[in-house]
């Protein structure tokens, strides 16, 4: 499995991998869960 | 299959690829093409997988627009193997697949796209010609990395 983060540099969408191992995934991902409910919070949070 | 697309190499299937086949297309009306060409992406990822002579299957996951396509045409367009752009926000819709890919014993590879921020994604959500409903960006960003575990 390859996860590559998005970002924006220079004017275009850039993406660079995430350097982890077998170990360092299965944390990687639970830090990067999130519900529905929390998006839409953070989404309306930043728009105020 | 016209609506797959060969890049150099790569065979890439893609649900919004497939929308601009269905007539009345109208992308401000996005969401209410996406169940059918979903199916049809569905059926052509089959044919491709019984067809086709590609050893690799690559999933390209991750919420809406968070540079998915952008990232298959700038970075695997020279892959050899059958690529599938989709959110993969359904655990099960994954997982059916993914037993699909096992049966014709190709080999399954999945790169997960995240958007470093989801400010800037949402933005990008609203901006596009696609139009879908925000409770769409946050169940696939939500979904899609939820499968991931």
């Amino acid at each position: 499995m390859k996860i590559v983060i998005s970002h924006y540099a220079k004017k275009k969408l850039q993406y660079k991998e995430v350097d982890l191992n077998q170990n360092a995934l299965n944390k990687f991902l639970e830090t990067i869960q999130i519900t529905e409910k929390e998006i839409k919070g953070l989404i309306y949070d930043n728009s105020q | 299959m016209t609506t797959i697309y060969m890049n150099h190499q790569a065979l890439i299937i893609s649900i919004d690829e497939f929308k601009k086949q269905i007539p009345g297309y109208n992308p401000d009306k996005a969401e209410e093409f996406h169940r059918q060409s979903a199916k049809m992406a569905d059926k052509a990822f089959e044919k491709a997988l019984k067809s086709s002579e590609f050893a690799k299957v690559i999933f390209v996951s991750g919420g809406s627009a968070s540079g998915k396509t952008e990232f298959i045409t700038s970075q695997l367009f020279d892959e050899d193997a059958i690529i599938f752009d989709s959110t993969l926000s359904s655990e099960k819709g994954a997982e059916i697949k993914l037993r699909k890919v096992q049966k014709v014993k190709k080999k399954i590879e999945l790169v997960t796209v995240i958007p470093d921020d989801l400010n800037r994604a949402f933005i990008a959500f609203l901006n596009r010609d696609r139009k879908f409903d925000e409770q769409h960006f946050f169940k696939t960003h939500s979904g899609s990395r939820k499968t991931l575990l």
